[in-house]
């Protein structure tokens, strides 16, 4: 929500929504302050069906709109949805969205193709959904402890700590990512193609990603003396 | 008789000069201030430390395969969920005030002795 609209409508007379101007000429636009009465949107299918609890105070504020990466449909994952916005550049989420639906799409047609041409035998066994390949490519690339700079002494070390989930799902996408965009052949393989055969490697535990993930856990354990370093 | 300064030499050797260390003179007044200083990272042990020892040595065994070490891993995030729990209600208790550890945090320890300042201020 552009930020002109916000200071032309009546809302913003009332309760001056303003973000924050850092320069004379420089205006923060793609971003929506809300004032702190409005409330957060429940997106929740299951919370309109019940009939509604009529909590004085709260009825009485109004609600912040939705975002748009935001949806009660069953074909929304957020994970999916986070690694569009990882994907993202410059705020184009049509494009970043329009290459992970590509993406998608070629690791679907490269699994039916895998399953027309498999025995009988096999067949059960091979994945055609390309969201749960996604899921399953992510979870192995995502590192169980991580390192982190400890200075003693004069000296840094890295110690052995253990991650939050937020920042191991941050970790496994980025390099993702990071793999997908660097070394690409230009002319020839497309984003969408390259990321699509790196979740297929992803997926059989195979791959530049994985081995990344690999390589923190061997500094991990290369430093495990200096655990004791850690202070929380 | 003036005062003779420490470390002044009687009978100094001749054409050697010695040093005489000033004396301090106490500019502030003896009065406490109403604060204690901030401590930012009241150092605590690293936790977890057996489940990744066990961890780590079982990816030692099976070539770092996370599939071989489901359990250990499993038991290790457990661990570090307990822990950032502990933390955390260690510092919403210490938040309310109360003390932790046989020790009153210096945020909690600022509060109280606002509350009852000392009633000789310095200029």
């Amino acid at each position: 929500m552009a930020l002109s609209m916000c200071g032309k409508s009546a809302i913003s007379q009332f309760y001056r929504i303003t973000a924050p101007k850092w320069a004379p000429g420089l205006d923060q636009v793609r971003t929506v302050v809300w004032h702190e009465t409005y409330q957060e949107p429940v997106v929740d299918k299951e919370y309109y069906r019940k009939p509604e609890e009529i909590d004085e105070l709260a009825h009485t504020r109004p609600v912040k709109s939705a975002l748009s990466t935001q949806s009660t449909s069953v074909f929304n994952y957020p994970e999916v949805t986070k690694f569009t916005s990882y994907v993202m550049k410059k705020g184009d989420r049509a494009l970043a969205r329009s290459i992970v639906e590509k993406a998608f799409e070629h690791v679907k047609r490269h699994q039916i193709k895998k399953y027309h041409e498999a025995p009988a035998e096999e067949k059960p066994y091979i994945d055609c959904n390309p969201v749960r390949i996604f899921h399953t490519a992510i979870e192995n690339c995502t590192p169980v402890v991580g390192v982190k700079s400890v200075k003693r002494g004069g000296k840094t070390y890295q110690v052995p700590t253990p991650l939050t989930d937020n920042r191991r799902r941050f970790l496994a996408m980025n390099w993702m990512i990071a793999e997908t965009r660097e070394n690409r052949d230009w002319d020839n393989q497309s984003f969408a193609k390259k990321l699509a055969s790196n979740l297929l490697e992803a997926y059989q535990e195979q791959g530049k990603v994985v081995k990344r993930k690999y390589d923190l856990h061997k500094l991990a354990d290369a430093n495990k003396a200096y655990g004791h370093f850690r202070f929380w | 008789m003036a005062r003779i300064p420490p470390g002044l030499i009687i009978n100094p050797a001749p054409g050697v000069r010695y040093k005489v260390p000033a004396v301090k003179k106490l500019t502030k007044e003896l009065i406490l201030k109403d604060k204690v200083k901030f401590q930012k990272n009241r150092l605590g042990a690293a936790t977890c430390l057996t489940e990744m020892s066990l961890m780590m040595a079982c990816w030692k065994e099976n070539d770092f395969k996370d599939s071989a070490c489901a359990k250990e891993i499993a038991a290790f995030h457990k661990c570090t969920q307990e822990a950032t729990k502990e933390r955390r209600r260690v510092k919403e208790a210490d938040l309310k005030g109360v003390v932790q550890e046989g020790r009153l945090s210096s945020r909690n320890t600022n509060k109280l002795l606002q509350r009852f300042p000392h009633p000789v201020k310095p200029h």
